[in-house]
């Protein structure tokens, strides 16, 4: 610690060392708790899988800290099985979640409004509406922005006739009206983008829960997934269910093969490669490049990569004092992007903030995540992985995908147990399942 | 104190000096030292670009770009790019003409571990340079590369240059060709060495004049990615050759067209 | 006993130049262990409540949930991804976490005391 900034314990062990006592706790930037108030006042912005695991389990973990909740929406509508209602295999509306519980249960304080800026210096995040929220810790999880343009022709207004379906709400309502209104023996384009980005493994399912719906709805129809990679989240696994499933219905061209778009034209829903193919679609879905939500750049946390680097134990940014960062908005390789992460970080740096905030280190961490993908009904796949810190950095301690050759009884399990889950950490996240 | 580790870390990867502070980050580096042979490079004219972190090791993208006039007086000769950790470091050799108009050039590469990337760059005059790159490879189970290659398109070769030139003016030219680069260090399933296979030399040239050759070693990924600039004076047509080591050869003609 | 009341213990102690540590009942704040176990919820629900395909944790005898997590390491078990996760926890931390979900009441109403 050199920054100035002095912990509850270290300003007690330096009371205890110098016989100072009372004077300093006074003076120094000594936590609420020292005044008799609360443990602490934390602000977290963005009420996804990050920012409301964090919120809650803080005060699971000390309910003396002060937590208040910054989120636009009253029901926030999960990416991850959004891919199964495009394929018919689950409802919309199951997928919202609101923040009752987290009020109700765990006494966290939910403002629904946008953060606009935030003061590090003064300690203050300013919301939409003019008013400001001080803390005494910030966490930040506000997920991904859309790298508008980086892409050439993939605007704003593109994706309203070539939608990206990236962050569930009215995108995915679109994606799906689109493929309702589809013509039989049509083309469905899918344009995967370059790592790091949200859910690695999203877009192979997502072509192949569009290929469950044209496979019953508009069988002559045809997938091609135009890709800027030449390896991709379980690859084997992957291109073996599409091939059992849905024959040759998908189709996926890597970088090497000239799968990388370069340009969109949204009008005439045409996409041109790294080597000047132009493939025409029917529908075309476009996962853009991306980076950290626009607060996290307000708030100084992000570097040029356009992700917040974070300190390994904590997730703290080593750029802004006092500011955490969890979620997509981080760089946190090899973590994946995933829901299930951004929760278990959520848990880490809940643990890492009570610690802080109560003068004591914070403990070791531990994260772990699993990425169910659904490849059709009855067959799902996943890849899991245990995380910790070796050498000062985040490592995988343990982990895999699904076995290559297991029988069809292990992928229906495997397809059950991704309900299951979503069920779950829904239920953990924000109460509601 | 960790914070103040990444602080301080971080604070020194801002500072772009023109002479490294400390020990230079070849010091230990054979491959290196043989090109350097005895010269004290500068840094500032030299600007290597990779990502911090790389999910995939397998093919990090790299791009190098020296600010030179690419004149006939004056021009970038050769560059020069090293993983000093892979078991064997030499990436790639470029050799670079004045009718290449920008001395900018982007591949792909291989990264065992994470470390270190070093490009030196040595001007027609005699003058070097070299930059520098610290790389974190991570690597997730959910990548695990696939041991085998499609050969259905070895040695299918792709070029791409811009549809019209203004004359002099340099234009960006994409190369790629199907290939494997068998290192020669991998086993396959039953624990045999998998032969070594690579494309070791590309050139391109308009006419007879070479406007740009590199010789490519194993550290290049698989599917070797060239991107290069060209400056052509006139209506003419670009050659682009690959040269398997003791093997096959591709050729592609791409015209260049003035506006 | 609330935070208030432990930095009053705090305060004592540092004035008579006790570190931290040294206090005899220890504070309030998570441990690995409560890492750990709360990483199980993404799957089993907070606390391991959630029924569902996923069976739940809470409540069950620590002896039973060890002898699992055991198996699950060695591969046995019948594992779909328990046994890659099992690997990522040493047998005490394993332990711990069965303590853990032993201690814990099968419904919210029998809340475990933090
Ligand atoms: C198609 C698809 C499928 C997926 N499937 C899975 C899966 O099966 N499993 C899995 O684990 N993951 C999956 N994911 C990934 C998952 O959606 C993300 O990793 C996860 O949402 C990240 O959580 P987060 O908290 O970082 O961001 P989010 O969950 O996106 O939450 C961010 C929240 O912050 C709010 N916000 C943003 N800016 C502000 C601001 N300035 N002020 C206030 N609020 C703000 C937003 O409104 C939003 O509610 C999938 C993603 C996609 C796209």
């Amino acid at each position: 610690m050199t920054r100035g900034r002095i912990n509850r314990r270290q300003a007690l062990k330096l009371m205890g060392a110098m016989g100072a006592g009372p004077f300093l706790a006074a003076g120094g930037r000594i936590p609420p708790a020292a005044a008799g108030g609360p443990a602490g006042r934390v602000v977290v912005v963005g009420g996804g899988f990050g920012g409301a695991t964090v919120a809650k389990y803080i005060k699971r973990f000390d309910p003396a800290v002060e937590v208040t909740l910054v989120e636009p929406s009253r029901r926030h509508f999960t990416c991850p099985f959004s891919n199964l209602y495009l394929g018919g295999l689950y409802q919309f509306d199951a997928l919202g979640h609101g923040y009752e519980e987290l009020v109700s249960r765990y006494g966290v304080q939910v403002v629904h409004s946008m953060a606009d800026d935030v003061d590090a210096d003064g300690r203050t995040v300013r919301l939409a509406g003019g008013e400001t929220l001080s803390w005494d810790r910030l966490v930040l999880s506000p997920g991904i922005d859309i790298r508008w343009g980086e892409l050439e022709g993939y605007t704003r207004a593109a994706a309203e006739k070539a939608p990206h379906a990236w962050q569930a709400g009215p995108q995915t309502h679109l994606l799906k009206k689109q493929l309702e209104a589809m013509e039989d023996g049509g083309t469905f384009i899918l344009v995967a983008p370059d790592n790091p980005f949200r859910c690695p493994p999203g877009p192979y399912e997502r072509v192949a829960m569009v290929a469950n719906y044209l496979k019953s709805h508009k069988p002559k129809s045809k997938i091609l997934l135009l890709d800027a990679k030449d390896n991709f989240s379980k690859q084997g696994l992957f291109l073996d269910g599409w091939r059992k499933n849905y024959g040759d219905m998908i189709e996926w061209v890597g970088r090497s093969q000239d799968g990388e778009v370069v340009r969109v034209d949204a009008d005439r829903l045409e996409v041109e490669t790294e080597f000047g193919t132009t493939h025409k679609a029917s529908v075309l879905n476009v996962v853009p490049p991306q980076r950290a939500g626009f607060i996290a750049r307000r708030a100084g946390v992000t570097d040029a990569s356009g992700w917040a680097p974070v300190e390994p134990r904590t997730f703290a940014s080593p750029r802004v004092e006092g500011v955490y960062v969890i979620g997509d908005a981080t760089e946190a390789a090899p973590m994946p992007k995933s829901g299930f992460c951004a929760n278990a970080q959520g848990k880490v740096t809940a643990a890492a903030i009570v610690a802080d905030l109560a003068g004591v280190d914070g403990p070791d961490p531990s994260w772990a995540n699993t990425c169910y993908s659904t490849v059709a009904p009855g067959y799902g796949i996943s890849v899991a992985g245990v995380y910790g810190i070796r050498e000062g950095h985040i490592e995988e301690i343990s982990g895999g995908v699904s076995p290559a050759d297991a029988d069809a009884a292990f992928r229906r399990r495997e397809a059950e147990y991704a309900v299951a889950w979503y069920r779950a950490i829904t239920q953990d996240t924000w109460g509601t399942a | 104190m960790y914070r103040s580790l990444a602080v301080l870390l971080s604070g020194l990867m801002l500072v772009a000096a023109p002479v490294w502070a400390g020990a230079p980050p070849w010091e230990r580096v054979e491959a290196v030292q043989n090109v350097l042979d005895g010269e004290t490079p500068v840094r500032g004219a030299i600007h290597l670009d990779l990502p911090l972190v790389s999910r995939d090791g397998s093919a990090v993208p790299l791009t190098v770009e020296v600010d030179s006039p690419m004149s006939e007086d004056d021009y970038v000769a050769s560059i020069h790019l090293f993983a000093v950790s892979n078991p064997y470091p030499e990436i790639a050799t470029i050799h670079l003409t004045p009718r290449m108009g920008q001395a900018k050039v982007a591949t792909r590469v291989r990264l065992n571990e994470s470390q270190r990337v070093v490009a030196v760059a040595r001007t027609n005059t005699g003058r070097v340079y070299a930059d520098a790159r610290e790389v974190r490879v991570t690597v997730a189970g959910c990548l695990a590369r696939d041991a085998t290659y499609d050969s259905d398109t070895l040695m299918l070769a792709r070029v791409r240059a811009p549809e019209r030139f203004s004359a002099g003016e340099p234009g960006e030219v994409t190369t790629l060709i199907n290939h494997p680069m068998e290192t020669g260090l991998r086993k396959n399933g039953d624990g045999n060495l998998i032969p070594r296979r690579i494309v070791h030399r590309v050139a391109a040239s308009v006419g007879a004049e070479t406007v740009m050759e590199a010789e490519l070693h194993r550290s290049v990924s698989a599917d070797p990615y060239l991107r290069f600039f060209v400056a052509p004076v006139e209506d003419g047509t670009l050659t682009v050759r690959w040269d398997e080591e003791g093997g096959e050869s591709a050729v592609r003609e791409e015209s260049l067209r003035l506006r | 006993m609330g935070k208030s009341q432990w930095f009053q213990v705090w305060v004592a102690a540092g004035l008579l130049g006790i570190g931290g540590s040294a206090v005899a009942d220890t504070p309030p704040a998570p441990d690995r262990v409560d890492v750990i176990a709360a990483t199980c919820g993404n799957c089993h629900g907070t606390d391991g409540r959630f029924v569902s395909a996923i069976p739940p944790l809470a409540g069950r005898p620590a002896d039973e949930l060890y002898a699992r997590l055991r198996a699950f390491k060695r591969g046995d078990n019948d594992p779909t991804v328990m046994d890659r996760l099992a690997g990522g926890y040493t047998d005490d931390e394993l332990k711990a976490v069965a303590r853990y979900f032993s201690r814990v009441a099968e419904s919210p109403s029998g809340d475990k005391e933090r």
